[in-house]
Parts: structure tokens; sequence; C-alpha cells
């Protein structure tokens, strides 16, 4: 047996914990704040999961949930669960993740594969300025574009040079002969993601990649034509396919 | 040089010290304190708690150790819930068990098996409305309906997937 005076003179901790003795079970409630938010950080990696869920547990995380700046940095844009198409956009979810997440790195998914709204309508517009005011914060941006209507004026709202976008992902996107590529300068950009789309090789190789030995790429589904012999190309016949 | 280690309910484990140094908490204790054979009081943690932590430090003794040099929040899409075929094993265990787990890693500082323990909470969570999780987890709803009906209406369109 170990004299107990011995735990007494021995500081441990930060002394916030109280001694355990092993009689009460332990449950998620006995967690110190810190580590709700680190579950809770893990629970939104996932693009399916909403804050609005947890907000609704109790007050203890509701206020977790309004308050941590950490937790509204991820803004995604989704066809709700049991709706089958998408028909505005949810800017006021926008405007609370932008002005709650500080000045915090930003990770942005928008799937628009569903949606039906015009490709002029006007919660496009907001909802890409006030992505774009923010650009200087983008870590990562994955866009599934809608195949209903032509989207080159959605692509063509986002020329902008976010300098700390480390992750890039298109999906569904077709670019045409004549359309520049926005995304033409990311200095930190590690992965490039472009799937079920089409491009013109000369378009893919104008990424300006100054990071290229860690990109990664995933051409999965997407298809590359020589611009000027208008030949089908495959994926590994760019330099940047590793 | 082995380390002795003195749970709450007094018992003692002999461990080695590449093992117990997974704990960054007893890492230090033992950096203070120098050569000695004092046992480590650790006053937060019971036996069956630290029999299981042990386990883990002593299947990851070889890991690299967190250096606080990992990628930044800048430069990495931050968080992955995917955990190893090991890990996931390990931690199969019941809800208080579980618990004991995240609160005895993070009272010994020992990073990696904290995250295991949040990614595995996290996962429960996943795909569960607000009552299924206060009922998994044994949470009491303390909101008024006036307070839910309010907090629903904040979260208008987003909760509803």
């Amino acid at each position: 047996m170990v004299p107990t005076q011995i735990a007494l003179e021995i500081e441990v901790g930060d002394g916030q914990y109280p001694v355990h003795n092993g009689d009460n079970l332990r449950s998620l409630q006995d967690c110190p704040v810190e580590i709700l938010i680190k579950i809770f950080e893990y629970y939104l990696a996932d693009r399916l999961n909403r804050l609005g869920s947890l907000a609704l547990v109790c007050m203890l995380w509701n206020s977790i949930a309004r308050d941590t700046s950490t937790l509204w940095t991820h803004i995604v844009i989704t066809t709700p669960r049991n709706e089958e198409y998408l028909y505005h956009v949810p800017l006021h979810l926008v405007r609370r993740s932008i002005q709650k997440s500080g000045d915090l790195p930003l990770d942005i998914d928008l799937d628009l594969s569903k949606i039906r709204l015009p490709s002029e309508s006007e919660d496009f517009k907001i909802l890409f300025d006030l992505l774009c005011d923010e650009s200087h914060r983008w870590r990562s941006l994955y866009i599934i574009l809608p195949q209903t209507f032509e989207h080159t004026p959605i692509l063509s709202r986002l020329y902008v040079h976010p300098p700390r976008l480390v992750e890039l992902g298109l999906q569904g996107f077709w670019w045409r002969r004549n359309q520049k590529t926005s995304f033409t300068d990311l200095p930190g950009l590690k992965m490039l993601v472009l799937d079920s789309g089409f491009a013109y090789k000369e378009m893919v190789t104008s990424f300006s990649l100054t990071s290229l030995e860690s990109l990664d790429i995933d051409l999965h589904g997407f298809e590359m034509w020589n611009k000027g012999a208008d030949m089908h190309t495959w994926p590994s016949d760019i330099s940047l396919a590793r | 040089m082995p380390v002795l280690l003195v749970t709450s309910d007094n018992e003692q484990f002999r461990v080695e010290k590449v093992v117990a140094q997974r704990s960054v908490l007893i890492k230090n204790m033992l950096e203070d304190v120098g050569e000695s054979d004092q046992p480590i009081p650790l006053p937060n943690v019971t036996a069956p708690v630290l029999k299981k932590v042990l386990e883990y430090c002593d299947h990851h003794q070889t890991d690299p150790l967190p250096t606080g040099d990992e990628p930044s929040a800048d430069e990495s899409r931050k968080r992955t819930t995917d955990i190893s075929e090991w890990d996931q094993k390990f931690i199969t265990v019941d809800q208080e068990m579980l618990f004991e787990i995240i609160l005895a890693a993070n009272y010994l500082d020992i990073k990696p098996l904290l995250d295991v323990g949040c990614k595995t909470v996290a996962n429960m969570i996943k795909g569960k409305s607000p009552e299924e999780i206060r009922k998994l987890f044994n949470i009491v709803n303390d909101f008024t309906p006036e307070e839910e009906a309010q907090i629903k209406k904040e979260n208008e369109w987003a909760e509803d997937r």
C-alpha cells in the first residue's frame, strides 16, 4: 500500500478533476467542456452532420454549440434529407457561420447537384459574394455543381485566389473550350479532386500549383480532351497525375 | 528501468518506462523527480481503467510521440473519424469504461488515446436525432418547451438532414 500523503505531496494536473474513487459511473456529461468540444469537432468533420442536432440535446450542449467558434468553421449546403430538391440557399446559416467562426480557416462544402434555382438567382449571387469576401480564410472548398442548368456563371463567380486553400474539389463540372479556369494561383494547395467532369487538358494543366510535390489528384470519373485534336485523353496523360 | 504507478484504489502497476512515458503527465513527473524509485500516484485513475490505458500504451509504445509539429489547422482539413483496426477493437467497451478511458487519457495527457475516445463518441452520435442522442447517453432534456422551440427555429433548415 502507498501512503495517501504521497498523493497529496505530488502535484498532478491542474486540479480540476476530483479524485475518483470508482464508486460512481462515468457518463458523457462528466467530460469537461474541452472534451465535448473535441467530440463535436470530430462529429462535424463528417459533412453529413450538423451542429443543429447537437444544439437541441440539452442546454449545456446548446451553449457549447452556440459559443465555440471552432464549431462554426464548416459551411455546408446540401439538400435536406427529406427533400428531393434544394429550392433556396440557406443564406442565414452561411452568414452565421462566417460571423461566428471569427478569423478561423473555413471548410466549405457546396452540394448544388439538386438545386432548383436559376444560375442568375440572387441567392447564388449573395452566397458567392459572402464566400468570396472570406476567400482569405478558405481552407478547403468542395463543390458539386448542378446538372440541370448552365452553371458557367457559378464558376465565374469564383474568380478568387484563396491563399490558404489546401483542398479543392470540383464535381460534375464541364469546362468549355474558351472558359478560363478559376483558382489559377493556389500556393498552398495540397489536394485537387476533379470528379465526374469534363475539361480540356490545357485547362487542367493551367492550375498554377507551386506545391506540386505534395499534390494528390483524384481524377475519378473525370475526362479530358486535347484541345487541338479534339481527342479524348486519359488522366494519366498529364504530368500532374501521379 | 520500470516505473511504479499507484492507482486511486491503491493498486500498484510496475511498467516499463517507455510504456509509462506515453503519458505526458507521467513523463514530465519522471523528468521532474529524476532517477527515483518513488511510486507515482495517479489519484484520478482506478486500477481497471489504468490496466486498460496501459494496454493501449504498451501496444503503441513504439509510435512516434506527438511533437506539437503536426500539421496546423491551416494546413490540413481538420479531422477524420477513422480509427485503426486495433484501436477500434481496443475501444469496444461499455459506455462507462469508454468515458473512464477518455477522462484518464485527458488527465494523463495521452493525446492519441484521447483522440480515439473522442472519435468513438462522435461516431456514436452520427446520424442520430437529439432525442436519440439523449437516450443513448442518458442526458436530460433541460430545455423549456419555449427554449426548445426557439432553438429549433434558429437551426431551422440546418437540423433536418
